[in-house]
């Protein structure tokens, strides 16, 4: 923690300046404080939710500098309290140099958020978007270590393609640090994590109607895991390809989009204790949000996700997530969200956050209710 | 039956599209800026930094005016398709995930016409009643 705060400091040592007040040569600072609240019914989502909790909590800040007209750097510390998965542990969120050597072509190298889907890269900005939580299905909250950024490189670029539209890009390569507690389920403990490669592209096709774009994401992982069987230490090594389709229609106040997900997995150990299987999951959402005033913007989401696409009748199988939420600024550094969902189904579920039972004998139908609040400058 | 849908259609187009009423958005450029003309598409992309060279390879400096600004607002209906909100929001999104920051911001057409004088690659947009002072010139865009 006190090491990255050194180095943080370190890289950008000239004195912070407001955004407002921002030039081209000076550091510019940014920063976010957020406090939510979550009560649930029935199960424990993401925290010890239902007697309700404010363990809630995003604060970061980040830099970022101009070196020439081609170069620039930028390093973002973040700090987090959700449930007991994270505990305000102080960590660089991401850190980059980028190098543009035309619209087309543009190279950065890092730790770089991961260009997954149409709203991985914003999934823990609060004040991005209006939803507190997006669609779990795809961005869930809880794989946040997993998900989010790769430390690697990445090559991308923005290009017009005439009366066809614009073509955005990316291609990416690395590996994933995950930095989380042990992870306890009903048959084992996840003592280790780690993602030693990870390579992805995303194409973005910005049609020529204004205000549709859609995009396709395919991206192939290798997780290792570092396991406690029944008191036996094993190896567990998890191959997996994922792909997801996206389409927003942005029409000025109005903003609709919807995003399938499939993720094909394969278990591979060094141990009967744990057989080799293979599992396909599927994750779709619809939502809609619109900005009725400057200040207040209501949304909706319907969102599913199916751990495994050929058993899909039992309630721990599924989970279907309907999301009604509300947003409104105070002003343009200070907002306040209400969000309420309605639960069906218990997968993806936390089995240690409720009380150890198996995720079949938890209630299938549930609600969430969510507040929070953000300041950013 | 048909004109019912018909009014629902329009009370529906009315409410999602931007107010009427434009004041005219004059584009303007270094005065020694060889671009002629610019599309809408260009200037969308180049204020959402979605694009960052000119033809000639130089760097673009897009030059916004303070989100309070009406010709700012304007700027954001007719040309960025979105309301300043939604894009504050885009730019929340770009800010916190590492990946661009927002143009430089004055709060006065003055200060805008001042600074892309003294910077030759800078564009930017002022209301059609503003004098432009030398060193800028405007540009027509389509």
């Amino acid at each position: 923690m006190i090491l990255s705060l050194i180095l943080f400091l370190a890289i950008f040592t000239a004195n912070p300046t407001p955004a407002h007040a921002q030039t081209a040569e000076a550091p510019i600072w940014h920063g976010f404080i957020s406090q939510g609240f979550l009560k649930t019914t029935e199960n424990n989502f993401l925290a010890d939710s239902q007697g309700g909790t404010f363990d809630f909590t995003e604060v970061g800040l980040n830099a970022t500098q101009s070196l020439s007209d081609n170069i620039d750097v930028g390093a973002q510390l973040f700090s987090r309290k959700l449930g007991p998965s994270e505990n305000f542990n102080v960590k660089f969120d991401w850190f980059y140099a980028n190098y543009q050597s035309s619209n087309w072509l543009k190279f950065k190298v890092g730790r770089i958020k991961i260009p997954f889907g149409l709203y991985n890269e914003q999934s823990d900005v609060d004040s991005a978007r209006v939803p507190i939580l997006l669609p779990q299905s795809i961005y869930p909250a809880q794989s946040r270590n997993y998900l989010l950024a790769q430390n690697g490189v990445q090559i991308y670029g923005f290009g017009d393609l005439g009366s066809f539209g614009s073509l955005d890009y990316h291609v990416y390569a690395g590996s994933i640090n995950v930095d989380l507690p042990p992870i306890t389920s009903t048959a084992a403990i996840i003592t280790q994590i780690n993602i030693p490669y990870l390579i992805g592209t995303r194409l973005l096709w910005e049609t020529p109607m204004n205000g549709l774009r859609t995009a396709i994401t395919v991206q192939r992982l290798t997780g290792d895991f570092d396991v406690l069987a029944a008191g036996a230490p094993l190896t567990a090594h998890l191959p997996a390809i994922q792909w997801i389709a996206s389409v927003e229609y942005a029409f000025y106040r109005l903003t609709l989009a919807t995003e399938y997900a499939r993720e094909y997995v394969k278990l591979e150990s060094n141990s009967p204790l744990l057989p080799g299987a293979a599992q396909t999951s599927e994750q779709f959402y619809i939502m809609a949000n619109y900005q009725l005033t400057d200040r207040f913007a209501p949304g909706l989401y319907y969102s599913m996700y199916t751990p495994d696409i050929l058993n899909r009748g039992a309630h721990e199988r599924r989970l279907g997530d309907l999301a009604i939420y509300f947003r409104y600024d105070l002003n343009r550094n200070w907002l306040l969200k209400l969000e309420g969902h309605v639960m069906e189904g218990t997968a993806g579920l936390d089995t240690a956050l409720n009380g150890g039972q198996p995720l079949s004998s938890l209630d299938d139908e549930w609600q969430a209710v969510l507040l929070k609040t953000t300041v950013s400058f | 039956m048909k004109l019912k849908l018909l009014s629902i259609i329009a009370l529906v187009g009315i409410s999602l599209a931007p107010s009427a009423g434009w004041a005219a958005i004059r584009i303007i450029v270094h005065v020694k800026n060889p671009t002629q003309q610019v599309s809408r598409k260009f200037l969308a992309d180049a204020f959402l930094r979605k694009i960052t060279f000119w033809k000639s390879g130089e760097a673009i400096a897009p030059v916004d005016l303070d989100a309070e600004s009406k010709t700012r607002r304007e700027f954001s209906d007719l040309i960025l398709l979105k309301p300043v909100t939604a894009v504050r929001n885009y730019w929340q999104q770009m800010i916190f995930s590492g990946q661009s920051v927002p143009p430089v911001e004055f709060d006065s057409e003055k200060r805008v016409i001042q600074y892309v004088a003294e910077h030759p690659n800078s564009i930017a947009y002022v209301s059609d009643k503003t004098p432009l002072e030398k060193g800028v010139k405007a540009i027509p865009w389509k």
